[in-house]
């Protein structure tokens, strides 16, 4: 288990040294950003003064080693539109961002879980079916779409919840629910065909023989293996809620991480984006690390 | 992954398919048939792609003449509508049937060239990976693992911010960035294929390694390549629209659905069907590309027959 967790960290170290390569020549292509730092009435001198005291007239390989050697005490530059040190900007807006996408697995499970269930359990009924219909809609949505259209709805025409921004938990049910859409229709298609699966095992047919009501044998025996695989693509969707939350944050203007990215990018204020960039690759590792740990719980079988 | 776990079964029938060709045909067209909803997708999605071929004979206005004159107008059969512009007008007057009709050229175009793009990169790296294994296995599949760290929209993003908004932009960046899923999943194939008989043959008399790849192994893992590849179109085209709608895709000039939602959006309160009938036209492109590609996957692969365990996301 040690040895596993040794393996897996320096895996993980390793993965975002990759990143940081790509960051790394991302902003090396962007250019020179001097240009957009500088007054528009600088002179050549005091252009050339910036670019020597930011490192931009030094190799390549130099400004990578650099890069890396203030990467790893926390500092990306600060911002060029707010004078302050960009991880900084970014990790403000963090919990923010964990929050939305927290919420958005509580939204997606609650509703995907009992969805899922149902279906296996009756199995090809018309709540299969229509269920199914549902999944094939969630999965083709297009986020920002839905969110709109779920404002004009709820916001604008019922004034049920606030449009955007954010005041309080009030605000953060639509974005939620929109960030989480996908997850769900995932969750219960999973779910269901995990669960189909798992009913038709034998060890299911021992339990039910052995006269357990049929109550049991799903809560005691089907659900915490069916539970498995849904475990490994909320994993997995760690991934594409943050990513998500950049679109679904921009629709609601919610003041997360993701909207912070999106005018970092409007703006070309790359020490941001790197920042932005990084701090989302070590969540994800961190969460996937999480995961593989799970699954030892749910899974004594699983052995490292 | 249930693609790799029951390859034999797989094998066995893309050998049978593969020998007699002329039934296959028929089998997919008796497959279509007893598939309603996936026959009805698959007309739906050839009537867009139509649609999108002729654009410049079938839609009733130039989708970028502007008349401001006109300026959000509502559909047809709400009051203040007109038949001429049977979907309303956008907020420069532009007629938004002709847009989306015009939009469905970039969402198929983008979908279809970056599906080709990572495919030719991810195929190419998972033989590569899966044929030689060692070192070069392992390069590969660290590369895949720290893509894996990347949402793919937040990669899409920070380059679209290099290199600027484009139609090749998008398409190049769509493309290089998605080449994962067929890398993991052609090195699978590749592993579990390799160590058959009939290419231990085909080594044994001497062939070289890329002949071994591209005649014996390919051809066995192209379902999984195509059931890949079909997912994928869907997702890319969401992942356009989507990049197109934080403006960080298609430059505004051309009509694009993305960049439609987002048009709409300042008006959402007061002209609902702009966002609306953009959004809409992504929604149903991609349940069509879904269903036919949840379609293909059972075709292909029976061994997930009437379930939907395998997800290449």
């Amino acid at each position: 288990m040690l040895a596993f967790l040794i393996r897996r960290l320096i895996h993980a170290v390793f993965v975002i040294f990759g990143v940081s390569v790509i960051i790394f020549i991302l902003m090396y292509l962007t250019g020179d950003p001097t240009s957009v730092m500088v007054p528009n009435d600088a002179t050549p001198e005091q252009i050339a003064d910036l670019r020597h005291r930011m490192g931009f007239d030094r190799p390549i390989y130099v400004q990578y080693g650099l890069f890396v050697e203030h990467a790893v005490q926390g500092d990306f530059g600060y911002s060029y539109r707010i004078q302050q040190p960009a991880l900084n900007l970014v990790l403000q807006r963090v919990p923010m961002t964990l929050r939305l996408a927290g919420a958005s697995v509580a939204i997606s499970l609650i509703i995907a879980i009992p969805i899922g269930i149902l279906a296996a359990v009756k199995r090809n009924s018309i709540f299969d079916r229509i269920s199914m219909v549902g999944v094939l809609f969630g999965q083709s949505m297009p986020t920002f779409w839905f969110g709109i259209m779920a404002i004009l709805l709820i916001s604008v025409k019922l004034h049920w919840l606030p449009t955007s921004g954010y005041l309080g938990p009030k605000y953060i049910i639509l974005p939620a629910l929109t960030l989480g859409l996908y997850t769900s229709a995932v969750v219960a298609r999973i779910l269901r065909s995990s669960l189909i699966d798992v009913l038709n095992r034998d060890y299911i047919r021992t339990a039910r023989s052995k006269g357990l009501v049929e109550r049991a044998v799903l809560l005691r025996h089907a659900l915490k293996n069916a539970a498995i695989p849904v475990i490994t693509v909320v994993g997995l969707q760690v991934g594409y809620l943050l990513g998500g939350s950049v679109v679904t944050e921009t629709v609601f203007s919610y003041p997360g991480m993701g909207l912070l990215a999106i005018q970092a990018i409007r703006g070309r204020d790359m020490p941001v984006v790197q920042a932005f960039v990084i701090c989302t690759a070590v969540v994800i590792v961190l969460i996937n690390l999480l995961v593989d740990l799970l699954y030892t719980y749910l899974d004594p079988r699983v052995k490292y | 992954m249930v693609l790799s776990q029951t390859r034999t079964e797989g094998l066995l029938l893309a050998e049978r398919t593969a020998r007699s060709r002329p039934s296959r045909l028929q089998a997919t067209l008796s497959s279509l048939a007893r598939n309603r909803i996936a026959a009805l997708s698959a007309i739906v999605l050839i009537l867009i792609i139509i649609a999108a071929l002729t654009a410049q004979w079938i839609a009733p206005h130039d989708p970028t003449s502007q008349d401001i004159t006109l300026r959000l107008h509502p559909p047809a059969w709400q009051s203040g509508g007109s038949w001429s512009n049977p979907l309303g007008t956008d907020s420069l007057g532009r007629d938004m049937l002709s847009r989306i009709i015009y939009g469905a050229r970039i969402s198929l175009l983008v979908g279809f060239s970056a599906v080709v793009i990572q495919g030719l990169i991810g195929v190419g790296l998972g033989l590569t990976a899966g044929y030689y294994g060692g070192r070069v296995d392992s390069i590969i599949m660290r590369i895949t693992d720290i893509q894996y760290a990347l949402p793919f929209i937040v990669l899409a993003l920070a380059v679209m911010a290099v290199l600027g908004p484009s139609l090749r932009n998008v398409i190049l960046v769509l493309g290089v960035t998605g080449w994962v899923y067929y890398a993991r999943v052609v090195r699978a194939e590749v592993l579990s294929i390799s160590r058959l008989e009939y290419v231990e043959a085909a080594r044994a008399v001497g062939a070289p390694g890329s002949r071994i790849m591209l005649r014996h192994v390919l051809p066995n893992a192209t379902a999984s390549i195509i059931v890949i590849a079909s997912l994928q179109v869907a997702r890319m085209i969401i992942s356009e629209a989507s990049l197109s709608f934080l403006g960080m895709g298609i430059p505004p000039t051309v009509p694009s659905w993305g960049g439609m939602v987002a048009d709409g959006r300042s008006y959402i309160a007061t002209a609902w069907w702009v966002s609306a009938f953009a959004g809409l036209a992504i929604f149903l492109t991609v349940m069509t590309v879904n269903v036919v590609g949840d379609w293909l996957r059972d075709l292909l692969d029976p061994t997930t027959k009437n379930d939907s365990t395998t997800e290449t996301a």
